[in-house]
């Protein structure tokens, strides 16, 4: 309550909640207190011409008001002003009063900022998926070879385009989990999609961008691999695997893998179109990376390498493999792969020796000492290895050195070390940090040699 | 068919999604032209642009997070005629710095790309 004089006469005990000052800090101060320094001026000029038309009205309409705290900081504010006619004199008196209310907006204008910031960046991705949608009809039309063949592959693409975008829309278009986007991109080609694919790979999260494209290469792989590759025969299956390497010092890769195996043999495409340039010119230069396709007789073999930073979200990114999405349990992951497992602490040995086991490996080792590992690293027929790295005082490089060597795949499990840290010498090679929970052992040993 | 609109002319595209660029890129060059990039992020853009001999650009606004304003002044200042494209601005909203500048706003055909290339060649 104000009176005449521009004077606070009254205000309610919600007034500390809002602006930080006690009640009776403010009785008989200039309303203007309560107003940022920029509009006090403006605001005695229009507090006068109020008083002279003193209508019930909401402060300012049009205009965004501001409230100063006591602590000088500002907040969005809506005020309905009444006029308190106290004396029965003719309105616009010295001695009437204005009653403010006065709301706290700041959340509300927060959500309008939000739905604008939306609606902008809907417009703007809408117009961006129309103008690839109209791209791929020109591509799709350049090299198919009647109006039917068009209608389906274009009507294919699209649905590709759409199914990536359900797994975005379904995140708010934070990103994709790559394990979703591929299951979900096989999925039409698929009657019992279990049996046939197999997934393996760290859980990522793919920026929008990078879900798009890599969503329309999978498609395009899986459409080539139900046309010509194993999923034109009942017995062929599709491996994808990816991983993220944590390299000492330098930017970190993402790579991915499609292997199919088990199809009719495979001859190299005499013919290229759109979907080939898809999943080699178009990926290799949205991700800025590498792609290699194999035409090997057993199986089409498609992988993709490139800087992790630029494709996955942050913090939609686990980086220490902590949740590795798998269709299948560690039961099965190592089944038949002989692991050198080197670990000077025995109930650390232990356990790295009972959930390998567990994941069907046949161990060797544990192997405590430099010399134990040296010699087993040396006799022994390998699928891969787990070094600890500092050994009683010994560290494990000529260990490594021996395997690198015999191109036996190996990772580092140290509690000293991380990939950072780690020599230049192991650049690229996987280092996992101690303590790591069995599924990340197992998952990353698994991805190591899927990949080797 | 498209006839060879823009036979020997050098043109800068640049357009942070690849499936555009690409897509991009054949156009030009069905039309006659030699292709410069796709550049696809602001660094190799402006280095494009500062070093590379060029009849015109087709310059995406927003790169990732960036915008394309450095280029076109580099441009600009080159005195190579330039066409925006974007699904983000229109021409009201583009800067006051680029008032009257041609600009594409997304999706747009093959042949209101090739007439707007040619058209700022040949008014320029």
């Amino acid at each position: 309550m104000v009176d005449g004089k521009g004077r606070i006469t009254f205000v309610n005990p919600r007034i500390e909640t809002l602006f930080g000052y006690k009640p009776a800090e403010l009785l008989g101060n200039p309303v203007e207190t309560l107003i940022p320094d920029r509009y006090r001026g403006q605001h005695v000029a229009l507090r006068g011409s109020f008083s002279r038309h003193p209508e019930t009205r909401p402060m300012g309409a049009g205009r965004d008001l501001y409230g100063r705290r006591k602590n000088g900081t500002e907040f969005p504010v809506e005020i309905g002003l009444n006029a308190v006619n106290k004396t029965g004199n003719p309105a616009g008196q010295d001695d009437d009063l204005i009653l403010a209310t006065v709301v706290d907006i700041t959340a509300r204008k927060k959500s309008e900022e939000h739905v604008r910031f939306i609606m902008r960046e809907l417009a703007h991705r809408t117009k961006n998926i129309l103008a690839v949608v109209q791209v791929m009809s020109w591509q799709t039309a350049r090299t198919c070879t009647s109006l039917e063949d068009f209608e389906e592959r274009f009507t294919q693409r699209i649905d590709a385009l759409s199914c990536s975008h359900d797994l975005l829309a379904n995140k708010e278009w934070e990103g994709a989990a790559v394990a979703d986007l591929v299951k979900a991109q096989l999925a039409p080609f698929l009657d019992n999609a279990n049996e046939r694919l197999h997934v393996h790979g760290p859980s990522l999260l793919l920026k929008p961008d990078a879900a798009q494209n890599l969503g329309l290469a999978l498609h395009e792989l899986a459409t080539n691999a139900s046309k010509y590759g194993a999923l034109s025969h009942p017995s062929g299956r599709i491996k994808v695997v990816w991983t993220i390497d944590g390299t000492a010092g330098a930017p970190r890769r993402f790579r991915i893998d499609w292997h199919e195996n088990g199809g009719p043999e495979v001859r190299p495409p005499t013919r290229t179109g759109f979907g080939h340039s898809i999943i080699k010119e178009i990926v290799a230069r949205a991700f800025t990376g590498e792609v290699t396709l194999k035409f090997e007789p057993e199986g089409f073999i498609w992988q993709l390498t490139a800087p992790a930073d630029r494709m996955f979200a942050e913090n939609g990114e686990t980086v220490d493999n902590e949740t590795m999405e798998e269709d299948d349990m560690n039961t099965d992951l190592l089944r038949g792969q002989r692991i050198l497992v080197v670990e000077d602490d025995a109930l650390l040995a232990m356990s790295v020796d009972a959930m390998l086991q567990e994941a069907g490996a046949d161990i060797i080792g544990p192997a405590a000492t430099l010399d134990r590992a040296s010699t087993l690293a040396a006799a022994d027929k390998l699928s891969g290895a787990i070094l600890d790295i500092r050994l009683n005082g010994d560290e494990v490089w000529p260990v490594a050195r021996l395997l690198a060597k015999n191109d036996v795949p190996f990772m580092f499990y140290s509690g000293h070390y991380d990939s950072a840290t780690l020599p230049a010498e192991w650049a690229g090679r996987p280092i996992l940090t101690k303590p790591a929970r069995p599924r990340q052992i197992v998952g990353a040993l698994a991805s190591l040699i899927a990949l080797h | 068919m498209i006839s060879e609109v823009l036979y020997c002319h050098r043109i800068l595209v640049v357009e942070d999604n690849a499936l555009l660029a690409i897509s991009l890129e054949e156009m030009l060059k069905q039309a006659g032209a030699e292709v410069v990039g796709p550049a696809v992020t602001l660094d190799e853009a402006e280095r494009f642009a500062a070093e590379e001999e060029l009849s015109a650009a087709l310059l995406d606004i927003r790169l990732d997070d960036e915008e394309i304003w450095p280029v076109a002044r580099v441009l600009a200042v080159r005195n190579v005629p330039f066409v925006f494209s974007t699904g983000h601005f229109d021409q009201d909203s583009l800067p006051a710095e680029w008032l009257g500048r041609p600009i594409l706003v997304k999706p747009v055909g093959r042949q209101k790309i090739l007439d707007a290339l040619t058209d700022v060649i040949r008014h320029h």
